[in-house]
């Protein structure tokens, strides 16, 4: 009776494994990263990169396995279509499901990003936590670069994106996260901006770049990007500034502070008169750690720093606003707060251009609340 | 008639009715309602809860006039013996097809998010064995293996509440946009998700309690499960863009946390449907054994496990027929109506009728 039941089980357990099912590892050709480009002749171009493991003699005579990068890239009319094409240029079944990276390049972000995206959304098996990025220029180029540490070019990138996620320099998104958002009228995305550097030898982050809905529009500088996601409400672990504070010092380096942001508190308010017309009221109020004053003793002038640095962030918050409003990037999410407080004044608001007339008065105000184990 | 290992507890009651209730509809819930009620989707959720309790004190009402007898005793003693076994067997059949109309619907949500080259046949089959054998033995096996599994939705609830880390809620705003008669058509959709709650017809004279405190039970199952919808509906609503995005969603529950990964496992939305399975498991073995109780009863017989291989075998060759979304669709809304007559109307008209019965207490169950 107990030998027949133990066999009962184990036919079942046979069974219900799932044959049909299985991706075994051994057949699958990982895709690390894929990238969005435009070629010259305004064709859509297709590229992955596949982890390439191959063995590194040493001189103690042992050997050891490193990863670098192999790189593929075809024009194709969609995605798949391409992904197709390229399956039969390598061994294996190529896979996406453990897909990290994203990389558009600046010509084909220009385009619209959404379509492209689609298979990614439509898949079961796609990841969709992979990161996104735009690219200064062709962004299969950058998967060439031979980078010295860590030379497996799609880690290196997602290192690089994860680091300055952390450093409040890119805002942390993931291809789940931008859907809604590029799906919303009223809220546009902003993507982390990469670009090579040192003659293309390294990859560096330039910024972020802005969208206009779906389309690229426009982008901001690593300093001004930081100060973007605070005024957005984004702080991540850290946000160092480096300011201008002193007037002609001899030594150049006795002119500045550095500082770090410790936290944030920001006040949006957004109002709206007869005509239509809307104001935004942005209030960013920072607690900041005093992390490098050459000149020494803080607490001496700790107000006048606090008004200076003051001053100069609400210029450059200003800045921020206007370049933001230059690309029709609604970053902030306005129109959204109109559907959701003033949805009388959004039936009426232009869908596309709003942001453009919005009104803004922003005040950044800047408290040192520490100065380090010294003066 | 009632055996002592027949009956169950009132606490048995409430996880049954909440098991019952909780089914395939949870994973489309939001996306449903959210289509024709956008943004107001959490508020025609209430409704429909509101709608559900209503038809629930209906129900209530005629199993308390029979309280030792189930729907298909109630049914031949109100109407006669002809007609009232032509009707327990339309209401057998009814069950049956419901339970069809679930097993289909789970299949293809695996299908597409799971096992996409596995045949279907045999994603019903295994699901088909499991329910047969759960209610292959009495009801108070059933009762405790419903309770068992209950805790688990606390981990559907954690991985949604999870999620909203990434959630705007300016999406629910502004309340009410939509009108009220849009959120009250959205409620019907909801109303579907929430059906399984007609198992009290035939739950009620075996348990054990007066009855206000059967009614108690099941309005705090019910209630349980309206809020426990609302807050999916809400959470989806939060997380995604109501008028596009929600609308290309159809599963957003599943969506909305396939996009995480934890340190050791990724796709969770894989751990989240292994979940979802064991309460579509117990719906489907509530129809399951409805219909296969409704048979004993047919027939007069003592036990309903010899029927059991007939009912499956019916619910197999049924749930196999649509093959395709749109069928699935049109056989969804070809139910509606039988839906609404089996589990309103015709339980109404018997509890109209009964007022005409010489009123004798039919051999109360007291505890």
């Amino acid at each position: 009776m107990k030998i027949k039941r133990l066999f009962m089980i184990s036919i079942c357990l046979l069974l219900i494994t799932g044959c049909w099912d299985q991706n075994l590892m051994k057949d699958a050709t990982l895709i690390q990263t894929i990238t969005f480009d435009q070629t010259d002749e305004g064709e859509f171009s297709l590229g992955f990169a596949i982890p390439n493991i191959y063995r590194n003699p040493t001189d103690s005579g042992q050997e050891t396995e490193a990863i670098n990068s192999e790189n593929l890239s075809t024009v194709a009319n969609t995605p798949r279509e391409g992904r197709m094409k390229l399956n039969t240029e390598i061994p294996g079944n190529l896979d996406s499901s453990k897909n990290k990276l994203v990389l558009f390049g600046e010509q084909f972000a220009k385009g619209d990003i959404y379509p492209s995206l689609d298979v990614i959304w439509r898949d079961p098996r796609s990841s969709l936590s992979a990161k996104l990025a735009v690219v200064k220029g062709k962004a299969f180029d950058t998967l060439s670069i031979q980078p010295r540490v860590e030379s497996n070019i799609s880690q290196n990138i997602l290192y690089l994106i994860r680091s300055t996620e952390t450093n409040t320099i890119i805002p942390e998104e993931s291809i789940q996260t931008v859907a809604s958002e590029l799906l919303d009228p009223g809220e546009d995305i902003v993507l982390p901006l990469l670009k090579m550097g040192r003659n293309g030898t390294t990859i560096d982050v330039a910024g972020v770049a802005l969208f206009d809905e779906r389309k690229l529009s426009g982008t901001l500088s690593q300093e001004e990007s930081t100060l973007f996601l605070l005024l957005n409400n984004k702080k991540s672990k850290y946000a160092r500034f480096t300011k201008y504070v002193n007037g002609n010092k001899e030594l150049n380096m006795n002119n500045f502070i550095s500082l770090n942001v410790d936290h944030i508190k920001r006040k949006l308010n957004v109002s709206v008169n007869d005509r239509g017309e809307v104001f935004v009221n942005l209030n960013l109020h920072l607690k900041v750690i005093v992390e490098e004053y050459p000149i020494g003793n803080v607490p001496n002038k700790v107000d006048q720093l606090n008004n200076k640095l003051s001053n100069t962030f609400t210029n450059n918050a200003e800045e921020v606003i206007k370049k933001l409003q230059e690309a029709n990037c609604d970053a902030f999410g306005i129109g959204r707060r109109l559907i959701a407080f003033h949805h009388d004044t959004w039936k009426e608001q232009d869908k596309t251009n709003y942001f453009k007339d919005v009104k803004f008065k922003s005040k950044v105000d800047v408290e040192i609340i520490q100065h380090g184990i010294v003066k | 008639m009632i055996t002592k290992e027949s009956s169950i507890s009132k606490t048995q009651l409430f996880f049954m009715i909440i098991q019952s209730q909780i089914g395939v509809g949870i994973l489309s819930l939001p996306h449903d309602v959210s289509l024709i009620s956008k943004n107001d989707g959490w508020i025609s959720t209430l409704i429909a809860g509101l709608i559900v309790q209503t038809i629930i004190l209906v129900l209530w009402g005629l199993c308390r006039r029979f309280p030792s007898l189930t729907i298909y005793e109630i049914i031949p003693h109100v109407l006669g013996k002809r007609l009232g076994k032509a009707i327990n067997l339309c209401y057998i059949l009814y069950f049956v097809v419901t339970g069809s109309l679930v097993l289909s619907r789970f299949s293809q949500i695996i299908d597409i998010w799971i096992l996409q080259r596995t045949p279907n046949w045999i994603l019903i089959l295994l699901m088909l064995g499991v329910c047969v054998y759960l209610v292959k033995d009495n009801l108070r096996s059933m009762a405790r293996f419903y309770v068992l599994v209950t805790p688990m939705l606390i981990i559907l609830f954690g991985l949604i509440t999870y999620s909203l880390k990434d959630a705007n809620f300016l999406y629910l705003l502004p309340i009410g946009q939509s009108g009220i008669s849009n959120m009250i058509k959205g409620s019907k959709e909801a109303t579907f998700s929430m059906l399984g709650f007609e198992f009290m017809l035939f739950l009620y004279p075996f348990v054990k309690a007066s009855n206000t405190r059967k009614l108690i039970a099941i309005s705090s199952a019910h209630l349980f499960v309206t809020l426990f919808y609302t807050y999916l509906v809400f959470a989806s609503l939060v997380f995604f863009e109501t008028r596009e995005d929600l609308y290309l969603t159809p599963q957003p529950l599943l969506y909305m946390i396939k996009a995480y990964s934890f340190q050791i496992i990724e796709r969770i939305d894989l751990f989240f449907l292994s979940i979802w399975i064991i309460s579509v498991a117990t719906s489907i073995a509530t129809w399951l054994f409805l219909s296969s109780q409704g048979l004993k009863y047919l027939f007069e017989r003592a036990n309903h496990a010899a029927f059991l291989p007939y009912t499956a075998g019916i619910i197999f060759i049924i749930a196999l027929l649509p093959d395709h979304e749109t069928d699935l669709e049109k056989f969804n809304k070809l139910m509606e109506p039988a839906h609404f007559s089996f589990i309103v109307v015709i339980p109404l008209c018997l509890f109209l009728l009964s007022f005409f019965l010489p009123n004798k207490k039919h051999g109360d169950y007291n505890v």
